[in-house]
């Protein structure tokens, strides 16, 4: 790929990535994760996510009421782990249909396609 | 001595509202220290601790993230609605204060032409920054306190009924072209023959300085025969061209300057004509504004000579001319 169509290809991900974080974390945080876990899983998942855009979303998603949260004091190092909400697990289950839809119609019309 | 973690961490956390401030502090903490622990064996513990602040970034741009608020001036919704306020503003505004300052020049004369020419570019340039900086500003705080809805119903919605009108054809109305070609006959007419030159007073001094009338009233009747002439083209192209505005452009200069010239040193007006009219009046004898008027016209006469060239690069943006 030439080095034009990879800086293009560069851009294009990371609206892909940016539209998909909000799932992957919500999918991820069905079972408690603190925040460097968090990241450490989606990373080794292929899922990479800076900090800075990571842990600010975290708080956002719990202002939405998707996220619970608390500190959790019994190891040495105090933790804040982040956890699905009931409203959380709802919107997941509906980002979830809505991505296997997308997937349908994206696999769809790539067949459909003449080419 | 704080670490570099602590200085850190104070410097987002000092940006950020109270309410969260120490709950943020404390798991930013956290975060930084797990990162470093997950540094590669080997690394050094400074090393380790820099990387990962610098991994998370300027404090600034990591505190307005956590904060929510909007990281533009004005926001998309807004912003077409934005341009289009801006556009008449930033043309009326400068277009008021300038009329004003050549207004104040009139009443209040400048010592120089030199000074005159300045008041009306200072009052340009003041217009135009007060009207951008104010617009600017209303938007701003607009994008900021209005929520989603009421920025987007800011601008009304868009009907078929808005669509612009084709910039027309024909850019001259027939109607002001007769009127204007008429006139400038009739007034070549009179002025040859010494009709506008009024006689005031018991003492029957003219108004104007009879020796205009040897040179420069035949040169300025002559300039109105050739601005008819103008206008009849003008009817028969239909709207500004290029050729056209070059004309208009050599007329109005061969008018505005030498009727400068003529107010400036006060060879325009006869002084035992004035007195007389001051006396008729009832003014109070004090300078005529002879360097306001000669102020004014040239405005005005640089104003009318530009004008028609900003219409054919308006016309050609709005029809670009097709390559042959």
């Amino acid at each position: 790929m030439s080095e034009a169509a990879a800086d293009t290809l560069a851009a294009h991900v990371q609206e892909l990535r940016r539209g998909t974080v909000v799932l992957a974390c919500l999918t991820v945080l069905t079972t408690p994760h603190y925040g460097y876990a968090l990241l450490e899983t989606l990373a080794g998942a292929g899922f990479g996510v800076d900090g800075n855009t990571l842990y600010p979303l975290l708080r956002r998603l719990g202002r939405q009421g998707l996220l619970t949260s608390r500190w959790d004091t019994d190891e040495a190092r105090p933790r804040r782990y982040y956890e699905v909400s009931a409203r959380g697990g709802e919107v997941l289950a509906g980002l979830r249909a809505e991505w296997a839809a997308l997937d349908r119609a994206v696999t769809g019309l790539d067949e459909g396609t003449p080419r | 001595m704080s670490t570099l973690t602590d200085r850190y961490v104070a410097a987002v956390t000092r940006r950020l509202p109270d309410g969260s401030r120490e709950d943020v502090g404390r798991e930013l903490r956290a975060t930084i220290a797990d990162t470093v622990d997950g540094r590669p064996p080997g690394t050094a513990l400074e090393q380790a601790e820099r990387g990962a602040l610098e991994e998370l970034g300027d404090p600034e741009r990591l505190a307005a993230r956590f904060s929510d608020a909007p990281q533009h001036l004005i926001g998309p919704t807004v912003y077409p609605h934005y341009l289009r306020v801006m556009r008449i503003v930033l043309v009326v505004v400068p277009a008021v204060a300038t009329l004003l300052a050549l207004l104040g020049i009139v009443l209040d004369e400048p010592a120089t032409v030199g000074e005159g020419i300045l008041r009306v570019l200072g009052a340009v340039a003041t217009g135009f920054v007060q009207a951008a900086f104010w617009t600017t500003l209303v938007f701003a705080v607009m994008e900021r306190v209005a929520d989603e809805q009421l920025r987007a119903g800011a601008a009304p919605r868009w009907t078929v009924d808005r669509l612009e009108e084709e910039p027309g054809e024909r850019e001259f109305p027939v109607a002001g072209s007769v009127v204007g070609i008429v006139g400038a006959l009739v007034g070549a007419t009179l002025l040859t023959m010494e009709r506008l030159n009024p006689r005031i007073g018991e003492s029957g001094a003219s108004l104007f300085r009879p020796e205009l009338w040897d040179l420069w009233m035949w040169w300025f009747a002559g300039l109105l025969v050739a601005s008819a002439l103008l206008e009849v083209a003008k009817v028969r192209v239909g709207h500004w061209t290029v050729p056209l505005a070059a004309v208009n452009l050599a007329i109005d200069l061969l008018v505005t300057v030498p009727l400068v010239w003529l107010l400036a040193t006060g060879g325009l007006f006869d002084p035992a004509g004035t007195a007389a009219l001051r006396d008729l009046l009832g003014w109070e004898s004090g300078p005529v504004s002879l360097v306001g008027l000669a102020v004014v016209v040239a405005v005005a006469g640089g104003w009318s000579a530009l004008a028609p060239f900003v219409a054919v690069a308006r016309r050609h943006a709005a029809f670009p001319p097709t390559t042959a």
